[in-house]
């Protein structure tokens, strides 16, 4: 009983000291510090799984590496993806060269001693960015930014501190023979994350960028990188080293059937037609999870002859219009487009270059859709990338509409799984990190060594028209189920409440944040990060004390009854229940110190307010305190089941209450204090940090070089064009004529890697983007209705349409029809908009929405 | 981000760019759509004590306030509340809301129409109602929520607190027109009110008069934002309008404009602290309006009610505990849980009644023209079709994917359009499913983004033909045509809708 009512009083008077102290006892190993919200998270979570996804470390940042970190954390996260790397190559059949354990050669950091900690914990290389506070010299010299509590800087040190910081420095020999590669590389991470005994900690995965900057030449500095092109990069090098592997491993096979050893293993690799031919057995899972097929129609408006074409990719790179959704741009990626003037279509039928018709469906959907959006743009004014602040939304489901007829369940459910967030003000410098749903734990964010959960809405952060300049950059959804999604709904709704809750503190007058008196410090509490969701607890004793050490200082008491008057306390938890316990995670578990950051004018007036408001507070404190005491009497009554147990911890809260109370206010005394000292230290935040390059030097030859050697390297894949974001980019860009050129010239460069025809599908894409550039000649051949519609043959059998469940098969008759569009004689000067907008309803609409009954 | 003004703009655009055709089609002539004015509600700055919520680290976890953008109701106190034996298209009509200022001009062009109401009329008496006209009162036969008679009947109780002179720290400043009486007192009596919630501000305008930019009061709230808010169509007179507004605090605030008064309930969130995101007095009740909170709970409030605890009552204990299947989940998708009834003998404070749908957010709610049926969609991308009088829930829809954001019913009450984040408008027809029939109708795909508001036009509604509209994320507004033979067959189906892109 001691040590709980310790508790009871560190929730209450919030110093996070006693309580994380407290909850401590239970893990025998762990350095005396603060627990982290991520491992309050975990804190209950049972023996350590087997497959790994329970496992959050923090990624080490060797400088400008974060593009790295965020996404091998995007692809850890992804189930799919993780199981197959981890389990390949299979054991082989013969048993001989795996024979033995394949062992990753991990040396474990020494934490570093906290005291010296302070200069370097963050690790060997130091030029880091640092993206908030970073810039502008900090006018106060002691308050550096990791110094301070709330900031990622800190945090991260923390992290480094707190370890265990595993070093995947040496190479590690693979007993089953691959060479060394990326995929080696990335695979020794991943074991090593599901083998470690803890479940948070920091990686440090300096062999596999060795590795990769090894075979990669333009990632070999220290500068900012392009995170898709990585991503892009590191799957092409998987799925090369995979086939190459199973070629070797074929090859193995049949020289051992024909007894014949001497025979070389990697002559087949030298005479290898394999791009073509069947895939080598065991390797087709890259391509099962990540590659979609793209058909792109092309119909030759000369002779009406139209053709056909797939590709294979790896990703969609879908330009961004302002204030349009995600779903949207999909369609406009998939809309129509002419090829005409200077990127006419070479027609084979009527031999010659021919103005044609040509748009991009999905033929084949992939487990992970991986959804790059265009944010860099090149812009000739600055003949430089800029980036595009456009608010594009994204859902966290998702259903494609630009699949073909022919497409495989075309209508499959995908959920948003992972977010690549740039932040910063152009390519060349920024920040990457990398906001993650995990199977059973929620959404967390991972910035470098950092792991913190966030709650479901704080996915929405990141839209792009949010001050910070922080926009999504890269979406992962992953194929799930409708049925799955239900389900999951219905049982996540948890966090929402307790969103709801936190926005309702948030915006709070002083009085009623006081409805949870004690704890309620207003102004100071609210500016805090907390947003950690409920620390799952298992055990039903936990969750008893919880509730009431959480809803007890609020004297509202909408759910403790709840909590007493069923028999079994974990059927408590009614919705009020978390936004109870938030209100008192936040007493528990905030430091005393709050790093609102404002510039420091608004600080002193606000200071100013503060004092008088200050006044008044404490008066309608009083009033409201002993407005709930009555209240609280009230209910006392009309519960008769209410517990002795529960008299003594009402004592107790009122004891705790009042020593919060004090110890509020003198917080928030320092506070007031303490912020006008930092405000100045992290004005104007989210700037380039010192550390980083100069911009206007080297990056942009940077990217022509890359160019060249990108296109060579990527001939191999297909995926070349979707995924090439720099090269592209610029195209989007028809306004000037010169602009033009460039886009012709680089699009012919791709024409002699990939063939004519793709080439002009690049400048088609680009070109419908909203300009009247291509959409005056949308109108000319959207007028005879497009002779393909299958509206009619569909409609037919839909006339009984299941139910709900169903969702597929409700969409079924009408839409198709309803949407088609009439609007041909529309007035001109809407021409652009109207007929883009009129096409999607016409064709696209008629094959999506006509389903299989 | 949006501007940080103070004062309303107004503008009259003209151009091509500030109209736009309506290509009519086969069925309709065509109509022109031109902006005749437009105005601009003022953002209101944060009050000075708020946390900023400017923060430089992007990447904070610190909780945002709630925000709902620009709610507005147009009222005209000269119509008089049908006779129960219409349905009651003035709530269609009243109720259009855009959720940007911008779209006044669809408004506009409403009263416009307005001399066509009589016109609506006369179509839906004619017509054979499907449901029976005369529904019941919400609550009738508790005899505890009977209305207690007054004396006069002219005489409505106003609030208890007076607005200017209020001290209270919920609200920061009011300010009334200088000439807010002589305002009132010579305006036309015909002309069109507007209540406008931006933020933390409430204003009240008056959209025939010529300073119609000038509020006649905005109220300017500390921190609370001011989320939604509802006008009762019942009481309303030259002397009394009943106001309530749902804050992001979970509270809110019943106010009487003519008078100033006020008086907040659900006080310091007691009985439930979330944030309100929508809220409507219920059909023909002059004390009673519901209030959906974002944990997904519906609560009935009585305007002159004391808050009280709110426990969830025992008859309804086992139906919520017993759904707990053994997962510890609870079941919402066959059934709503009732945590109090509008049945209960407990009648003495607030709540009236509070239903439990889900756990997500609700997003916006609609009763139905024939004061039967309430249609709510959520968060979590579904639509709910409720018998509110009898606290059930009949229907359940899903969306395409991502969550549903907005709901109407048309004027007959025949059908609801949803709008959602996954950029389409779905027509529903509710009860079809359970006569056999596919509840779905269609799903419209026009917008850029997500779907923030739909309204139908109810002068462009008759027996077969139907107009709505819709505005979006994308800065759009659609307007779409379906029509009833239509539906039916299929192949002969066209729909027109137009859109303008805005300027």
């Amino acid at each position: 009983m001691a040590g709980f009512f310790q508790k009871l009083k560190g929730a209450g008077s919030g110093v996070s000291k006693s309580d994380s102290t407290a909850s401590l006892k239970t893990k025998k190993d762990e350095p005396p510090l603060d627990l982290t919200p991520v491992e309050k998270l975990l804190h209950n979570a049972g023996p350590v799984r087997e497959d790994g996804s329970d496992k959050f470390f923090g990624l080490e940042n060797f400088g400008n590496t974060c593009y790295c970190n965020s996404i091998v954390q995007a692809l850890y996260h992804s189930e799919h993806f993780r199981e197959n790397v981890v389990n390949y190559p299979p054991p082989s059949p013969w048993g001989e060269p795996n024979g033995t354990e394949r062992k990753v050669n991990v040396t474990i950091r020494p934490p570093p001693a906290p005291s010296a900690a302070n200069g370097n914990a963050a690790g060997p290389n130091k030029p880091r960015q640092s993206f908030s506070g970073g810039q502008l010299a900090p006018a106060v010299p002691p308050l550096r930014p990791e110094d301070k509590p709330d900031s990622p800087e800190y945090k991260k040190k923390q992290a480094m501190i707190k370890g265990p910081v595993l070093e995947l420095a040496q190479e590690t020999a693979d007993p089953s023979g691959m060479e060394e590669c990326t995929f080696t590389g990335l695979r020794d991470i991943f074991t090593t994350l599901i083998d470690s005994q803890s479940r948070t900690g920091v990686l440090s995965p300096q062999r596999f960028l060795d590795i990769f900057k090894r075979n990669n030449e333009m990632f070999r500095n220290s500068m900012h990188q392009d995170a898709h092109e990585f991503y892009g990069i590191v799957l092409n090098d998987v799925i090369a080293n995979v086939e190459a592997n199973g070629k070797r491993m074929q090859e193995a096979a049949e020289s051992r059937r024909k007894n014949d050893p001497s025979q070389p293993a990697d002559m087949a690799l030298s005479t290898a037609d394999a791009g073509s031919g069947a895939r080598t057995p065991g390797t087709g899972w890259v391509h099962d999870i990540f590659e979609g097929v793209l058909t792109s129609e092309t119909r030759c408006l000369t002779c009406e002859t139209a053709s056909q074409r797939d590709e294979t990719f790896l990703d969609l790179s879908i330009d961004l219009e302002e204030h349009s959704s995600v779903t949207s741009c999909l369609q406009s990626f998939s809309a129509e487009e002419m090829l005409c003037e200077r990127n006419k279509f070479h027609c084979d039928h009527c031999g010659g270059l021919q103005e044609a018709e040509k748009r991009m469906k999905v033929k084949k959907l992939p487990k992970v859709l991986a959804l790059h959006l265009k944010r860099f743009k090149y812009t000739e004014d600055y003949s430089r990338l800029q980036k595009l602040f456009h608010r594009v939304v994204y859902p966290y489901h998702l259903r494609m509409f630009n699949t073909t007829d022919d497409a495989e369940d075309p209508d499959r459910m995908y959920e948003l799984y992972a977010v690549v967030v740039h932040i910063g003000g152009n390519a060349y410098h920024g920040h990457y990190v990398a906001v993650i749903k995990t199977k059973d734990r929620g959404w967390l964010l991972f910035d470098d060594e950092m792991v913190e959960p966030v709650d479901k809405n704080f996915v929405r952060n990141f839209f792009g028209d949010k001050p910070g300049m922080a926009c999504a950059y890269v979406l992962f959804y992953q194929e799930t189920t409708f049925e799955k999604v239900r389900e999951e709904l219905d049982a996540e709704g948890m966090d929402e409440v307790k969103l709801a809750t936190q926005a309702a503190d948030l915006a709070t007058t002083v009085e009623l944040v006081n409805g949870s008196v004690s704890a309620g410090t207003s102004t100071s509490l609210l500016s805090k990060l907390n947003s950690q969701p409920l620390p799952p607890v298992d055990e039903d004793e936990k969750l008893a004390t919880l509730d009431l050490i959480k809803s007890a200082p609020t004297e509202i008491d909408l759910t403790t009854p709840n909590g007493h008057s069923e028999a079994h306390p974990l059927v408590a938890a009614p919705p009020p229940a978390p936004a109870v316990m938030t209100e008192a995670d936040k007493a528990a578990t905030i430091p005393p110190k709050t790093k609102s950051e404002i510039a420091r004018e608004k600080k002193e007036l606000k200071a100013r307010e503060k004092a008088d408001e200050k006044a008044r507070k404490a008066a309608e404190k009083e009033q409201v305190r002993i407005a709930a005491k009555e209240r609280q009497e009230a209910v006392q009554k009309m519960r008769e089941t209410v517990r002795l147990e529960r008299e003594q911890l009402q004592k107790a809260i009122e004891e705790s209450k009042q020593m919060a109370a004090e110890e509020e206010k003198r917080n928030k005394r320092d506070n007031t204090t303490t912020d006008t000292a930092t405000a100045t230290s992290s004005e104007g935040g989210g700037g380039p940090g010192p550390g980083e390059q100069d911009p206007s030097s080297t990056p942009w030859n940077g990217f022509l070089n890359r160019a060249s050697r990108t296109s060579k390297s990527m001939t191999r894949k297909s995926m070349t064009r979707k995924s090439f974001a720099f090269l592209h980019i610029g195209q989007n860009n028809n306004h000037g004529k010169d602009d033009d050129k460039t886009d012709r010239s680089e699009t012919s460069e791709n024409r002699s890697d990939r063939g004519g025809e793709s080439s002009s599908a690049t400048a088609g894409a680009e070109n419908g983007n909203g300009n009247g550039n291509g959409t005056a000649h949308h109108h000319l051949h959207d007028a005879p209705p497009p002779p393909t519609p299958p509206h009619q043959n569909g409609t037919g059998k839909h006339s009984h349409l299941l139910p709900w469940s169903t969702p597929r098969s409700e969409t079924a008759p009408v839409a198709g029809d309803i949407l088609r569009n009439h609007d041909k004689d529309k007035d001109k000067d809407k021409a652009p908009f109207k007929e883009r907008f009129s096409f999607s309803l016409g064709r696209k609409k008629s094959s999506k929405f006509l389903s299989q009954s | 981000m949006p501007m940080i003004e103070t004062n309303n703009i107004l503008s009259n655009p003209t151009g091509p760019e500030y109209q736009f055709l309506v290509g009519e089609g086969k069925f309709r002539d065509p109509g022109l759509y031109v902006l005749k004015e437009d105005l601009h509600l003022a953002t209101p700055p944060p009050h000075p004590s708020e946390a900023p919520i400017v923060n430089p680290n992007p990447l904070s976890t610190a909780p945002q306030p709630a925000t709902a953008g620009t709610r507005l109701t147009l009222l005209n106190l000269d119509v008089s509340p049908l006779s129960s034996a219409l349905y009651r298209t003035t709530s269609q009509s009243e109720g259009a809301r855009g959720s940007i200022p911008e779209h006044l001009d669809e408004s506009q062009s409403s009263t416009d129409a307005r001399e066509s109401s009589s016109d609506v009329g006369r179509i839906n008496s004619t017509e054979v109602p499907p449901f029976a006209s005369n529904a019941p009162a919400f609550g009738e036969g508790n005899t505890l929520l009977a209305p207690v008679a007054q004396k006069d009947a002219n005489k409505r109780r106003k609030p208890k607190n007076n607005m200017t002179k209020s001290n209270s720290s919920f609200i920061s400043r009011v300010i009334n027109h200088e000439a807010l009486s002589k305002r009132l007192q010579e305006r036309a009596r015909d002309g069109l009110f507007a209540f406008a919630n931006v933020n933390r501000a409430f204003q009240w305008l008056d959209m025939s008069s010529p300073l119609k930019a000038e509020y006649l009061t905005k109220i300017l709230f500390t921190k609370a934002h001011c989320l939604c808010h509802d006008v009762n169509k019942v009481t309303k007179s030259s002397t009394h309008i009943d106001v309530v507004m749902g804050f992001s605090t979970g509270e809110i605030i019943w106010w009487e404009p003519t008078t100033q008064r006020y008086t907040r309930l659900n006080k310091n969130g007691i009985i439930n602290g979330t944030p309100v995101s929508e809220i409507r007095w219920i059909p023909g009740s002059e004390h009673l309006f519901l209030a959906a909170h974002m944990d997904g709970t519906m609560v009935v409030y009585d305007k002159e009610k004391e808050d009280g605890i709110f426990t969830p009552e025992e008859e309804s204990g086992p139906r919520t505990s017993g759904d707990t299947n053994g997962t510890g989940r609870v079941n919402y998708t066959s059934q709503i849980h009732v945590h109090k009834s509008v049945h209960s003998k407990n009648q003495k404070a607030n709540p009236v009644a509070v239903w439990k749908l889900s756990n997500h957010r609700i997003n916006a709610f609609a009763f139905s023209p024939d004061n039967r049926h309430l249609a709510v969609v959520s968060e979590d991308g579904t639509l709910r079709i409720l018998d509110y009088l009898k606290e059930e829930l009949l229907d359940l829809h899903y969306a395409y994917y991502g969550g549903l954001t907005c709901v109407c019913w048309s004027p007959d009450g025949k059908y609801v359009v949803t709008g959602g984040q996954d950029d389409l408008l779905s027509i529903w027809c509710p009860g079809e499913a359970a006569r056999g029939g596919a509840a779905l109708v269609a799903r419209c795909q026009g917008h850029h983004s997500w779907v923030t508001s739909v309204a139908f036009d109810p002068w462009r509604c008759d027996e077969r033909n139907y107009r709505f509209g819709s505005v979006g994320e994308d800065r759009r507004i659609c307007l779409w045509d379906f029509s009833v033979g239509m539906l039916n067959r299929p192949r002969a189906l066209a729909q027109q809708l137009e859109e303008k892109a805005h300027a």
